[in-house]
């Protein structure tokens, strides 16, 4: 990379309204991390008066007494950084303090809670206190800010995908499938207790499958650290990710890993905002319901709302929408650019755009 | 044009943040635990471990080893009187794999394996009113994803 390019990355500015949304969800995500934390202070104790493995040294580890405020000043910090209030040193702080107890016993550690620290600490890098703010001023229209850290990201998203499937693909274990065959033995009743029907745990036990799931687990890490960097595959790699995450949900416990990773999905939206139009025929209870229902589910400010103007597209139906590219479509073609951008609707993605490529 | 300072500082911590992140992850595998290097579900492992105490023999000439079912046991302090003890007096945390039953090796049959040795030194550490044990003793079946277990023996003296 020449300097010239070094350092325009470093320049970049974008809008900043998905940070906004993603500062409210990690905010929220670092309270659940902590409460549990205290939770685990109320029902098994302090955890330096019994069995810990420091990764420093003992002498760095809080006391008692420190170790509780650590947790007050964590839970606080989460909702400063959910409203929005100084979120970002917020932001940085709570990341910090989380380390430092992972670093303080490393029982504790788990890779969910250590990478939505690290997120925490990257988000803090960017302007995400500039929109989404519940007090104090109002973002203004235009409001943008340097997007060096949300580069950052997505280079840390990458290598957390890179790093796990690289790390299956050199163990032979993994790639025969033995691991994921003791896995589903091991654990299909996870599945079964999630409603899991039990003929498809047993059906995904057989060797030959686990082999197949284990290579396409591998196959699917890799291809989502990769193609989250281009273009054209951005879209299906986050379809299929949250998919693939969907699926560990809910076949095993991983505590937030899942909400974690979905959440850091959004580093990979285009920041910009309101770059499509969605728009309803305001004369029926149906357009103005949907109007109504698009405010609500667009978190990442993708559409310019309103309801009908009239027209020689709109006359004829209920919803028109105009992409990035400045096309209008209509019908299923309409829904499946609403469902690419809006993260409740955009498991439907996928469906709606096979199917729409059917029809002109 | 010269840069300013402010980007050549966003520079030094893009570039320090991805270096320490690639050297964490590419130095995983010397973590027995392999934290920091996000190796999910890296085993369907288990471990089965059972606690043994070595307290003095009947005879008097050198220790004997005895079961302590469960990771419990009695003994005498100094002064005579009788106390319980427990493994998980201080062995509390879910990511330490339980006694005397077969149970999933969390982060890894290595990290199991290496969390029981460090609990076991730490039990020796701390039970200073036990005054008849003289070491205590983790015998652990190794199983790495299903295969026929391995056995290991870990051995820790009381420091009374």
């Amino acid at each position: 990379m020449t300097l010239g390019r070094w350092t325009s990355w470093l320049e970049k500015q974008g809008r900043t309204e998905v940070l906004g949304a993603m500062r409210i969800a990690i905010g929220c995500l670092l309270f659940a991390q902590a409460f549990d934390a205290f939770r685990e202070l109320g029902q098994i104790g302090y955890f330096g008066d019994m069995f810990h493995m420091p990764f420093i040294s003992e002498r760095y580890v809080p006391s008692h007494v420190l170790y509780t405020y650590l947790l007050d000043a964590r839970l606080l910090l989460a909702v400063l950084v959910a409203i929005g209030i100084q979120a970002r040193p917020a932001l940085a702080v709570s990341s910090l303090l989380g380390i430092w107890t992972l670093a303080s016993d490393r029982l504790q550690y788990h890779h969910n809670r250590y990478a939505l620290l690290l997120y925490a600490f990257l988000l803090a890098l960017t302007p995400c206190d500039e929109s989404w703010r519940l007090v104090g001023k109002r973002a203004s229209a235009d409001e943008t800010g340097a997007m060096w850290g949300v580069y950052l990201a997505r280079a840390q998203v990458s290598l957390v995908y890179l790093a796990s499937g690289g790390s299956k693909l050199f163990d032979p274990d993994w790639r025969s499938g033995l691991m994921m065959h003791g896995r589903f033995l091991e654990y299909g009743y996870q599945a079964v207790d999630k409603g899991v029907p039990q003929p498809i745990v047993d059906f995904f036990s057989q060797p030959f499958m686990t082999s197949l799931v284990a290579k396409g687990a591998i196959g699917s890490e890799l291809f989502i650290a990769c193609a989250l960097w281009s273009k054209r595959l951005r879209r299906v790699a986050l379809w299929w990710g949250m998919l693939f995450h969907l699926t560990i949900e809910s076949t095993s416990s991983v505590e937030l890993f899942t909400w974690v990773t979905l959440v850091a999905y959004a580093f990979f939206v285009t920041m910009d905002a309101r770059a499509r139009t969605f728009e309803a025929d305001g004369s029926t209870r149906l357009g103005k319901f949907l109007v109504r229902a698009m405010r609500g589910l667009d978190w990442l400010s993708r559409f310019e709302t309103r309801t009908w103007k009239g027209d020689d597209v709109g006359s004829k139906h209920v919803v028109v929408v105009t992409g990035r590219d400045g096309k209008r479509v209509t019908g299923i073609h309409a829904w499946a650019v609403v469902a690419e951008a809006t993260p409740l609707l955009f498991p439907m993605w996928a469906p709606l755009a096979l199917i729409a490529s059917f029809r002109s | 044009m010269p840069i300013r300072p402010e980007i050549v500082l966003r520079g030094a911590v893009a570039l320090t943040y991805a270096a320490l992140q690639i050297a964490l992850v590419l130095t995983a595998s010397l973590r027995a635990d392999g934290a920091f290097g996000f190796r999910m579900f890296n085993e369907s492992s288990s471990v089965e471990a059972h606690l043994f105490r070595e307290v003095d023999s009947p005879s008097g000439q050198g220790t004997v080893r005895e079961a302590a079912p469960d990771g419990k046991w009695r003994a005498h302090d100094a002064s005579g009187a009788w106390h319980r003890f427990s493994w998980y007096d201080r062995v509390k945390s879910g990511a330490i794999a339980g006694l005397d039953a077969k149970v999933h090796a969390s982060y890894g049959a290595a990290a199991q394996v290496d969390r029981l040795h460090a609990a076991l030194d730490d039990l020796a550490a701390h039970v200073p009113d036990d005054t008849e044990t003289r070491a205590f003793v983790l015998e652990i079946a190794v199983m790495k994803n299903g295969r026929r277990p391995v056995p290991v023996t870990f051995r820790a003296e009381v420091k009374h």
